[in-house]
């Protein structure tokens, strides 16, 4: 047969493919199928080895059949080919292997085929992003202009300004009422311009507060006399 | 960035990495291409700062509480001062000119 299909950059090939990894979470293999043969190196990670890997195979066609999900096509004559797989799981008619499914996919139709693995997912992905994008994002320039009568008009202003009044009125008791800005300079580049406050006075004001705030953590209460006292009464 | 003659001039502090001009309520009207640009959280904290030293009162002058307030730190520092209804902030380098005296 001789077919040989994975992509220049080792996708994932088609979806069979990723159910079947699906909790391996390996992407990255090539499979080759040469005159059943050397069929399925499937190396599923860089530098596998190729009996470890017919053997992984053996163990995700189990899985296949398990789930079900694939309808199956005989190959040729009703056997399998040499696919590693115990005599109790010897494919035939109606009991061949998810792996199989993908042989359909010969050399020239992969070129034209689009799976629905990886790149068709991508795909999807990005037409569900430009959709969202085109719904999200409101065009100005292209809305109607929805003409308003002129009561309808008046009617929604003076609503409006009542609403507004009544949030006003209702906040303004909490507002805080902020301190003016004074006059202050009328060069601002000069005054930033000149020289930083000096290495010496930063020290002494370093050195006064470090003082004050040792000061008050040294504030004790000394006890003098009982608060409560007991009276004398004979 | 607006090119005002008021921000042309800020360019030209001596050690100044990033500028930052608001008005009266905090919010950035002009800033430089540098460490400022668009800092809003920054505005925010100083402004609360300018809120604070307004209310200091020292005792001096009524009209004017400061002229210049100073953030300083170890390697930069914050200047800030008032003037026509808007702040300006400049964060300059703080270079040791004098020797540290123990």
């Amino acid at each position: 047969m001789g077919c040989c299909f994975s992509n220049e950059e080792d996708e994932l090939l088609p979806v069979s493919l990723g159910y079947l990894w699906g909790y391996a979470k390996a992407y990255m293999f090539r499979v080759c199928i040469e005159g059943y043969q050397d069929l399925f190196s499937l190396c599923p990670y860089e530098g596998e080895s190729k009996g470890r890997s017919e053997t992984l195979l053996e163990h995700t066609v189990v899985v296949a059949l398990d789930l079900g999900m694939w309808s199956f096509k005989v190959l040729e004559g009703g056997r399998c080919p040499h696919l590693g797989l115990s005599e109790s799981t010897q494919c035939d008619n109606n009991n061949c292997t998810a792996t199989l499914a993908f042989l359909k996919y010969k050399c020239d139709d992969f070129a034209n085929h689009t799976p629905p693995g990886p790149k068709g997912d991508e795909q999807s992905a990005l037409n569900r992003i430009l959709h969202q994008t085109a719904n999200n994002v409101i065009d100005v320039s292209a809305i109607d202009h929805h003409s308003m009568e002129q009561h309808e008009y008046m009617d929604r202003a003076r609503q409006y300004s009542t609403r507004i009044a009544i949030v006003t009125s209702s906040s303004g008791g909490r507002l805080k009422k902020k301190t003016p800005l004074p006059q202050g300079t009328a060069t601002p580049q000069a005054v930033l311009a000149t020289d930083p406050i000096s290495q010496a006075d930063v020290q002494l004001m370093n050195k006064a507060a470090a003082y004050a705030a040792s000061a008050v953590s040294q504030v004790r209460v000394e006890h003098k006399e009982d608060l409560v006292v007991p009276f004398g009464i004979p | 960035m607006t090119t005002s003659p008021i921000t042309a001039s800020l360019d030209r502090v001596p050690d100044q990495v990033g500028y930052l001009v608001m008005n009266e309520d905090g919010a950035v009207m002009a800033s430089s291409g540098g460490e400022l640009e668009n800092d809003e959280a920054a505005a925010g904290v100083i402004m609360k700062m300018v809120d604070v030293a307004l209310r200091l009162q020292t005792g001096t002058d009524k009209q004017e509480p400061f002229k210049r307030l100073s953030v300083i730190y170890d390697e930069h520092m914050y200047m800030v001062t008032i003037s026509n209804q808007k702040i300006y902030v400049s964060k300059r380098t703080n270079e040791h000119h004098e020797p540290i005296t123990v």
